[in-house]
């Protein structure tokens, strides 16, 4: 060990500063940050299970849903897409399908870089009881109601293989039969 | 190359911060090496380092 | 005539240290060069998908480097194993670094494919930032004045409680499948290949070497540390059985 650090070892001391309320607070703080970790993965866990609905469930729970805001998810339908403007504002309406049962949307501003048929979409909007007035979009819903989007985020799959092509690999999913046949 | 920005971004935060936690080590485990005598290095053998 | 000098190596480096940092250098050069020029683009997020190539490396890392911690943790709270606190305490702040290199590539990653930078609605995404705070938690705790053994104890059990969210955040994406933006395993689905497979494996393996290296030099740092502490009280209790021995002698 060098000089300088057994001076400094064997320097007399300055007494220890009595705990102050600040560092007192230190141990508190991190205590209760850990605990509201906690308390958060708890909340997440219990509450991730209702992340967004499917469309069908959606559908299905339109009268308890109302006109509240919630998360919606499903498949868009290639045949079914068009974008415009309203009020100089883009604007994408497609139909998207989950379970087999089908939802007409209305996207207010951008689509989704990666927004495309085929691949899932999660939407954050709300029930509008009416039929989408969009030029030149015929849902496959079709119910008078229509999803108000002004939130979307595309949730693609973990499928990197590119041989397998991926038109091909959509083609086997089973919505993909139901869609055939809607667009048909 | 598409979304090249990101891939920097990405990339460079990734290689930056492991960079400078690699330096950062290397130099504490200097500072720290000089003030420890020799002996009370256990790691350090005749064929490792003399 | 004087003796020359001897040079004692000072710092926390070895021989295996420098074959292992060396092999991390050629290693992430490889990486760069595989995972910008030879590994194909995807077909639907075409090159941002060169992102998995730090993103999930970074990711099992974490895991790898936080579950050593966790062992470390219980294995003080067992035997009080001076040496496996430390290696608790070194892994946890390595774990800290890939843990946050994993949340912010995966936060750049998604903003072109998902449409979104951060998600608090998904699982994987919400318990991995529960993990970072915990693992930062854990870090303050070891920061903390007090005894020793108070500081390692109380440090293990947030360790261990760490831990348990490791299972939780890797099996998420399986368990909600339906329900989390966050995609699901590719590797363990099989749905890597060729270069794309070759290159974030060899991630996996660099990352695992500096790992190693890191880990290496911040046990013998800590071990230094401990070493000072010790050098510094021995001396100081020297110094004042001295005094007192003075004192004594000369009343």
């Amino acid at each position: 060990m060098s000089d300088t650090v057994a001076d400094d070892s064997l320097a007399p001391h300055e007494p220890r500063p009595a705990r102050t309320r600040r560092r007192k607070a230190v141990p508190a703080l991190i205590a209760l940050v850990m605990v509201g970790a906690v308390v958060g993965l708890v909340w997440n866990l219990a509450s991730g299970s209702l992340f967004f609905y499917n469309a069908d469930e959606a559908v299905e729970r339109r009268d308890e849903l109302g006109d509240e805001r919630f998360t919606l998810q499903g498949l868009p339908i290639g045949c079914s897409i068009v974008e415009g403007f309203q009020d100089d504002l883009p604007i994408v309406a497609f139909s998207i399908m989950h379970g087999g049962v089908s939802a007409d949307i209305v996207h207010f501003g951008d689509p989704a870089e990666l927004f495309e048929p085929d691949v899932p979409v999660v939407l954050d909007g709300a029930w509008v009881q009416s039929d989408p007035d969009v030029d030149g979009f015929d849902g496959l819903a079709d119910d008078g109601w229509y999803f108000a989007s002004d939130r979307m985020r595309v949730k693609h799959d973990n499928d990197y293989i590119n041989d397998d092509g991926y038109e091909d690999r959509l083609a086997e999913s089973a919505e993909q039969a139901v869609v055939a046949e809607a667009c048909a | 190359m598409t979304h090249l920005g990101y891939l920097l971004a990405g990339w460079g935060v990734t290689l930056g911060a492991l960079g400078i936690y690699a330096f950062r080590l290397a130099v504490r485990g200097r500072t720290l090496a000089a003030r420890v005598p020799v002996e009370r290095r256990r790691w350090m053998t005749a064929e490792d380092d003399s | 005539m004087t003796n020359p000098p001897i040079d004692l190596p000072a710092h926390t480096g070895s021989r295996t240290t420098r074959l292992l940092g060396a092999a991390v250098l050629v290693g992430v050069v490889t990486m760069v060069l595989l995972g910008f020029f030879v590994a194909p683009e995807d077909d639907l997020m075409a090159d941002s998908v060169r992102m998995i190539f730090v993103h999930v490396p970074s990711a099992i890392l974490t895991y790898v480097a936080l579950s050593v911690t966790a062992v470390g943790s219980v294995m003080w709270l067992w035997k009080r194993s001076v040496w496996w606190d430390i290696v608790a305490h070194s892994s946890a702040e390595i774990g800290v670094i890939f843990c946050g290199l994993t949340l912010i590539t995966g936060s750049i990653w998604g903003r072109p494919t998902w449409n979104t930078y951060w998600e608090w609605g998904d699982v994987r995404l919400v318990t991995t930032l529960i993990l970072f705070v915990l693992m930062v938690g854990y870090l303050a705790v070891r920061s903390m004045d007090g005894d020793e053994s108070a500081v390692a104890t109380r440090a293990s059990v947030v360790g261990i409680i760490a831990a348990v969210n490791i299972p939780i955040i890797n099996r998420s994406v399986e368990w909600w499948a339906e329900r989390t933006l966050h995609q699901q395993s590719s590797i363990t689905d099989g749905k890597l290949e060729d270069w794309t497979l070759f290159t974030m494996f060899l991630g996996i393996v660099v990352w695992g070497v500096f790992y190693t290296w890191a880990m290496t030099h911040r046990f013998r740092i800590a071990w230094l540390e401990r070493e000072l502490r010790d050098g510094d009280l021995d001396e100081a209790i020297a110094a004042r059985r001295a005094e007192a021995a003075t004192s004594g002698g000369a009343s």
